[in-house]
């Protein structure tokens, strides 16, 4: 990976979104640019777009219009399993309520979206056992998340958002539902993964967690302030 | 695809069915039921087919079967019919394209053997070795051990082949054993070889004339068998010892009382029955499978429902529209699938039991059920099929669903 290369590159994305006779603008033309290697911390108040724009960036969600790309790449107007590729290949999702599944142990959580690329199966437990390690895990993996502390089931996702290599890892209140302690602990993991030259777009409403980022970003009614 | 790939589904797929245990069940019943019923239906339809045809092949297919009807006049009593005659017999034997003609009666009889009394038939028959081969072949007589009725006999017995068993009268009877038939000493002279059914081997066969000094009722035969020459259609000679019998007994054209079957009515009338055991069977698991159907859909629809926050993630996660529709056809599959292992489980052993209660309390060897397995196998994949396609809708569903709101789904 070329360092310093743009991953994203937005220019007046707009996302609104229609309620019966009524429009939402949500995002009212947001342009940014995101380059390899940054920690981007968003912050902005509640209601104010911030998982919406994470939802572009994800590709989880498509623009009204503007033009997102990533990779060099526009995004808007690609299928939907064109966008499901680029997220299983590119993109590390952590969320603020985990989204694990209760019926998997936590390896088999984390190299759960391996099985999507077709990746053989040695090589899936062999990748997820590696990234459970690195996020402290290597002692729990045979646990149901419902065994795991709150803390432990995030780590579980983070590993299963390292698991593909991802070129960007977005985090949406990752530590929102965490209490300070272990809110810290997940926040040491993620300033570990910056550290080693990971792509981090973190969303928080704690301004204490700004610090950390090597840039930041301020929502206000959809616009960067 | 590849076959590890689809095996990564299917054990994603099993622990999300394992997981949700009690609705699963529930979901199964009707898929069960309706494959048990199938399973069965082929199983039992099968093992009466094979009973029927053997019955029949030992009749032969030349003989008819004369018997007494049932008084129809008499409303209201079950009363015995004018009963069949050993001059009936000998009006039969004059008709033209008869071969021969037997003669057989029989009823129960207190056997007292060992100081022990028990009920079983006794049968009177021919002392007429010709004409015995004619009832014979009906029945199965071959003679096992010792030797047959021979002209002259009296008070002499062949007896079943369970007479030999210790079980019967906590004594094994052996030839020349006496043996007492409503406290008359009968001697025994032979023991027939196994005929399969139960009443059969445990019956006493004597000579009709001592038959008619023990019981009575002179003359009277409970069924005359008719062989028909060689070349000669049996309907015909059917319709010509009918005529001979209405004359002979005097009765109009269709007031007969007395019947006459080919072995080819015997095969049609138990045919029909089998067609009305297999036609309710089949309705049982028409309903069953369009309700187990319903089942899977409603179960598919409701995990759909339940797993949207799940389906956003894989989508998240990057799984493609396809792979998330070919999770739940596979789940819904699963549910044909076990439904159809269970119900072929219970519908095998179902037939077994069947075969096990007519092997003890009708005979051995009669009914036999043979599990075709590879049309078990047809029938599981049939199966699977079907529950694949029940939960297709809710498979499109969930594969089309936009990961976003998905997500967010509370
Ligand atoms: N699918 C949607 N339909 C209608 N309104 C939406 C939808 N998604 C988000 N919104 C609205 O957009 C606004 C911003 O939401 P969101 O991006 O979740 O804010 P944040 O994450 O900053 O709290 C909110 O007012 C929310 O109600
Ligand atoms: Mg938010």
């Amino acid at each position: 990976m070329a360092a310093k290369s743009i991953v994203y590159d937005l220019t007046d994305i707009r996302r609104n979104f229609e309620l019966g006779e009524m429009t939402i603008k949500v995002l009212q033309g947001i342009s940014l640019k995101i380059k390899s290697g940054e920690f981007v911390v968003i912050t902005g108040e509640s209601g104010s777009g911030k998982s919406t724009l994470m939802n572009l960036l994800g590709m989880l969600d498509v623009a009204s219009s503007g033009v997102l790309e990533f990779d060099n790449v526009n995004v808007v107007g690609l299928s939907d399993d064109e966008l499901s590729d680029i997220r299983g290949k590119k993109i590390g999702f952590i969320f603020q309520q985990f989204h694990l599944l209760g019926t998997l142990t936590a390896l088999e959580n984390v190299a759960l979206p391996l099985m999507f690329q077709g990746v053989h199966e040695e090589k899936r437990w062999a990748r997820a056992k590696k990234v459970l390690t690195k996020v402290g895990l290597g002692d729990r993996m045979h646990h149901k998340p419902n065994e795991l502390s709150g803390g432990q089931q995030q780590r579980v996702a983070i590993a299963r958002a390292l698991v593909n290599d991802p070129e960007v890892i977005l985090a949406d209140e990752p530590t929102g539902n965490l209490d300070s302690k272990t809110s810290s602990e997940v926040m040491g993991i993620i300033r570990q993964l910056h550290k080693e030259g990971s792509t981090i777009i973190l969303i928080t409403h704690d301004e204490h967690l700004v610090k950390f980022g090597s840039k930041h970003i301020v929502l206000k009614d959809g616009r960067v302030v | 695809m590849k076959l590890a790939t689809f095996f990564d589904y299917l054990s994603l797929v099993w622990k999300q069915i394992v997981a949700r245990r009690r609705r699963s069940w529930l979901t199964l019943l009707g898929i069960v039921i309706g494959i048990t019923a199938i399973i069965s239906l082929m199983l039992i339809g099968g093992g009466l087919e094979n009973a029927i045809n053997g019955q029949l092949d030992s009749l032969g297919g030349d003989v008819l079967f004369i018997s007494p009807k049932g008084n129809a006049l008499t409303v209201g009593v079950l009363a015995e019919g004018v009963p069949l005659t050993e001059d009936d017999q000998e009006e039969v034997d004059k008709v033209r394209g008869i071969e021969q003609t037997a003669g057989m009666v029989y009823t129960t009889a207190r056997i007292e053997f060992n100081d022990i009394v028990r009920y079983f038939f006794v049968v009177g028959l021919t002392d007429d070795p010709e004409a015995r081969k004619l009832i014979g072949e009906g029945n199965n007589l071959n003679i096992g051990e010792g030797r047959a009725m021979e002209k002259g006999d009296q008070k002499k017995a062949v007896v079943g082949i369970d007479y030999t068993d210790f079980n019967l009268f906590e004594q094994v009877a052996e030839i020349g054993d006496k043996i007492l038939i409503q406290d008359n000493e009968f001697k025994i002279v032979g023991i027939w070889e196994r005929i399969g059914s139960s009443p059969d081997d445990r019956s006493i066969y004597i000579p009709l004339e001592t038959y008619f000094e023990v019981f009575g009722n002179e003359g009277e035969l409970g069924i005359i068998m008719a062989e028909v020459e060689p070349g000669v259609d049996v309907v015909v000679a059917k319709e010509r010892v009918e005529d001979a019998l209405r004359d002979y007994r005097g009765v109009e054209e269709g007031k007969e009382d007395f019947n006459i079957q080919t072995p080819e009515q015997l095969a049609a009338s138990f045919a029909a029955v089998l067609g009305i055991v297999a036609a309710v069977l089949v309705g049982i698991a028409a309903i069953s499978l369009i309700v187990g159907g319903i089942g899977i859909l409603n179960t598919m629809f409701t995990a759909v429902l339940q797993r949207t926050r799940e389906i956003g993630l894989l989508k998240a996660l990057g799984a493609r529209r396809k792979q998330i529709l070919l999770l739940f056809l596979l789940e819904s599959s699963l549910y044909g699938f076990v439904g159809g292992l269970i119900g072929a489980g219970i519908g095998i052993g179902f037939a077994k039991f069947v075969e096990w209660s007519f092997e003890n309390f009708v005979g051995p060897n009669l009914f036999i059920v043979q599990v075709d397995y590879s049309f078990v196998l047809i029938v599981l994949i049939g199966s699977a099929i079907y529950g694949g396609l029940c939960g297709f809708v809710p498979a499109q569903r969930a594969a089309k669903a936009d990961a976003v709101t998905s997500l967010r789904y509370e």
